[in-house]
């Protein structure tokens, strides 16, 4: 991976957190194979969160008790290794409530009582009709939730949620644990290997301690998880782009056809130049918004473009590395499929591009 | 402020300061325009930025330049964008000027800089020929020695600008026979008056007279007017082409695009068809990406690394952008776009076509983009030399 617009202003501890994770992926992650044929590119999720935290990544992903330029700089360093990585794994979906501690809007140590993995649950966020599941007070002082909460990224995987709902319309946001038998959970395998769930609450009892927000703290909170994970999604797909089209680039310097490498066919360095570009831009562009995370008023608009241009270059660079593969790419015996999986199941996993578009058309930033 | 950057307030000060004067001075009849060619109204626009002092900002002050920090070069880059405004001749700013400084005499320096920051000179660069566009190093127009001077025979063509302009510089062949292709050549700064020059118009896309084939025949140019050493000229060639890099391939025209495709799709109701907004937001985003890529370059040029090579991926990632947002202009212009029929916006006429028009360019001049592809393959890349 080529660094001209990103790596110059990074300190040392960026290029460790880079580094350390590229290795890490590298080092770890194998294709699972069944009978001979790849069924995943890899997902032993859990493995690769408990590596990170080995690493002392997960702490440093949170060390400056804010969320600020230089911490979303290092989840976009970290997602973009991931995503080179097709390491596809709930990270930043985990530190949810870290995250919300930082801000204050949660207070310190909330959820520390649920053991395990809480990830992030807010129900398609950008929908243009979207229905959240809904809370109530009963008599004895408990919560109440029942509803569907569609399409929850590595739901399966969850020991327990951060669960936005609403309250006969104020915003809430839960800390539920996965599992009772009000709740059910049916899982959805997804293209790249990974599961989404859909989450159904049937009366489900809550204690109110596991209320951590509500009216507009919770909508502030559910703001910046969001963002945070947008940000992150979008470096995933900016790894894949950039990983891909070296892929492209090592296979056509070192494959020979009528006694040169592919590399010397202008026909083939235009394609391979012009993905150069649009990788550079897209991780320009995504290094740039982390520069002005602080800038309130334009940061989700941006995130919305963001999105798009990162999942749309991801997913061309993917095709086009593919057709520079010729018949080895349309196998699964070569990864880059799996990369062009990865590429679409990210760009719709937290709202489509036709809506991200939408969004940002609507936004005063449209026209600046 | 920007939308990557905000303001020091110092900044902010001068950021006022030049949208205040803008408003007050750009022309009437071309604000929201891009690069409007009449000669006339140019100069007069140059002359004006010059007596307040912003005609050169990235020109250091011990030739007359304002010595700008990289922050006001890019405020005032950006505010000239919001307003649009005339063209002003880039070649004696923006390549010529900071060839002299280098490789300039004492003269030259002394007799040449000063008519190129009042816009009493105007220059053009005197590159291509009809046999030597994107393989420059083929030129064939000869420059013989003879006395004190050079004789030079031979054409140039699509010099931007040349049939307003005073002056040319242009690459000459001074050795018939070189070792290697790009040996050679030389540099000669010619005046355009001289007996033997014909300056033959050529009309764009766009209706405008903005090149021409310049023809010499027998022209005697003094040996002082060379630039830099005797078949020395593409080192000094190459020298010009990496300046402007920063501005060259600043979102400007980009900008410019999308504020008329705004109020173009208002104008023509387009704005309200879900499907052309959706096809709206793809350009703006491609806009939005090219302006952080930009930005990240002034960082990058403000940690005191050079943009090198990337000046291919931004030149390409700029006519990409300003590409897609043309094409929508004439959708957004729908039956009208190609009529003589022109939509208004506050008084003023919207122009799709001449928009759409002018943007071919964007691929073509200063090394089309097969060239810059070619540069990314060979250069960033580390391809071989391509069989084509």
């Amino acid at each position: 991976m080529m660094d001209a617009f990103t790596d110059f202003d990074s300190g040392d501890e960026e290029r460790l957190i880079r580094d350390s994770v590229r290795r890490m992926v590298q080092e770890r992650r194998k294709p699972i194979v069944r009978q001979g044929s790849i069924v995943a590119p890899g997902t032993h999720a859990r493995g690769y969160l408990q590596e990170l935290e080995a690493l002392g990544l997960s702490e440093l992903m949170l060390s400056d008790g804010n969320i600020d330029i230089s911490m979303v700089r290092r989840i976009a360093i970290l997602s973009e290794e991931a995503g080179a990585g097709l390491f596809i794994t709930p990270v930043i979906e985990s530190i949810g409530l870290p995250l919300l501690a930082c801000t204050g809007l949660v207070p310190p140590g909330a959820g520390i009582a649920s053991p395990g993995m809480v990830l992030t649950a807010i129900a398609e966020p950008f929908a243009a009709a979207r229905t959240l599941p809904s809370v109530t007070s009963t008599s004895n002082g408990q919560l109440c939730l029942s509803g569907t909460a569609g399409r929850i990224p590595f739901a399966p995987m969850a020991d327990g949620f951060l669960l936005a709902a609403n309250n006969q319309g104020t915003p809430q946001l839960l800390l539920v644990p996965a599992k009772g038998t009000d709740f059910e959970l049916t899982p959805e395998p997804m293209a790249d290997g990974s599961e989404r769930g859909k989450l159904v609450f049937d009366g489900f009892r809550l204690s109110p301690a596991c209320l951590l927000a509500q009216g507009s703290d919770a909508t502030k909170a559910t703001d910046i998880l969001l963002d945070v994970l947008m940000l992150s999604t979008a470096a995933q797909l900016a790894g894949i782009a950039a990983r891909v089209h070296d892929m492209a680039c090592d296979h056509i310097r070192t494959r020979h056809q009528f006694g040169r490498v592919l590399a010397a066919f202008q026909a083939l360095q235009h394609r391979a130049a012009n993905d150069y570009v649009a990788v550079e831009v897209t991780r320009a562009f995504l290094y740039q918004v982390c520069d002005i995370w602080n800038e309130g008023e334009t940061r989700r608009a941006l995130l919305h473009a963001l999105l798009v241009k990162s999942a749309q270059t991801a997913i061309d660079v993917a095709k086009s590395t593919i057709q520079m593969h010729g018949a080895m790419g349309f196998t699964l015996e070569h990864e880059v499929g799996w990369y062009l999986k990865a590429a679409i199941v990210a760009s719709t996993r937290y709202g489509d591009l036709a809506a991200h578009r939408r969004l940002f058309a609507d936004s005063n930033l449209a026209y600046w | 402020m920007s939308l990557f950057h905000r303001d020091t307030p110092e900044e902010t000060a001068f950021r006022t300061e030049v949208r205040t004067w803008l408003e007050a001075n750009v022309p009437a009849e071309t604000l929201h325009e891009l690069d409007v060619t009449n000669p006339e109204v140019s100069r007069e626009w140059h002359r004006k930025l010059w007596q307040r002092g912003w005609i050169a900002p990235h020109w250091p002050r011990e030739f007359g330049g304002m010595g700008a920090t990289l922050e006001q070069q890019v405020i005032l880059m950006e505010e000239l964008a919001r307003v649009g405004g005339p063209y002003v001749q880039p070649s004696g700013l923006n390549f010529l000027g900071f060839a002299i400084m280098e490789f300039g005499t004492e003269e030259q320096k002394r007799d040449l800089l000063p008519d190129i920051l009042s816009g009493d000179t105007t220059w053009c660069q005197g590159y291509s020929e009809p046999e030597a566009g994107s393989d420059l190093a083929s030129l064939r127009t000869r420059a013989v020695e003879d006395g004190d001077d050079f004789v030079v025979n031979g054409q140039k063509i699509w010099s931007s600008g040349a049939p307003h302009c005073d002056r040319m510089f242009a690459l000459v062949r001074t050795e018939p026979d070189p070792k290697a292709r790009h040996a050679g050549i030389s540099m000669l700064l010619i005046d355009l008056a001289t007996p033997g020059i014909t300056v033959t118009p050529i009309q764009t896309l766009t209706g405008h007279v903005h090149f021409s084939i310049v023809t010499f025949i027998d022209v005697r140019v003094p040996k002082t007017s060379i630039l830099g050493k005797l078949h020395g000229g593409w080192k000094v060639a190459n020298h010009v082409l990496t300046f402007e890099r920063l501005s060259g391939s600043s979102p400007r025209h980009d900008l410019i695009a999308i504020d008329t495709l705004r109020r173009l799709s208002e104008a023509t109701g387009r704005v309200s068809d879900p499907a052309f907004r959706d096809r709206m937001a793809s350009a703006g985003i491609d806009v939005v990406a090219h302006m952080a890529m930009h930005r990240r370059a002034v960082e990058r040029v403000k940690a005191g690394q050079s943009l090198g090579f990337m000046a291919s991926v931004m030149k390409i990632a700029g006519a990409n952008a300003l590409h897609n947002v043309t094409d929508l202009l004439l959708d957004a212009a729908g039956s009208d776009a190609a009529s003589s029929f022109k939509h208004t916006d506050n008084g003023q006429e919207l122009d799709p076509l001449g928009l759409f028009l002018l943007s071919r360019r964007a691929t073509i001049w200063g090394g089309s983009a097969e060239i810059q592809r070619n540069i990314i393959a060979e250069r960033i890349l580390g391809f071989p030399r391509s069989w084509r």
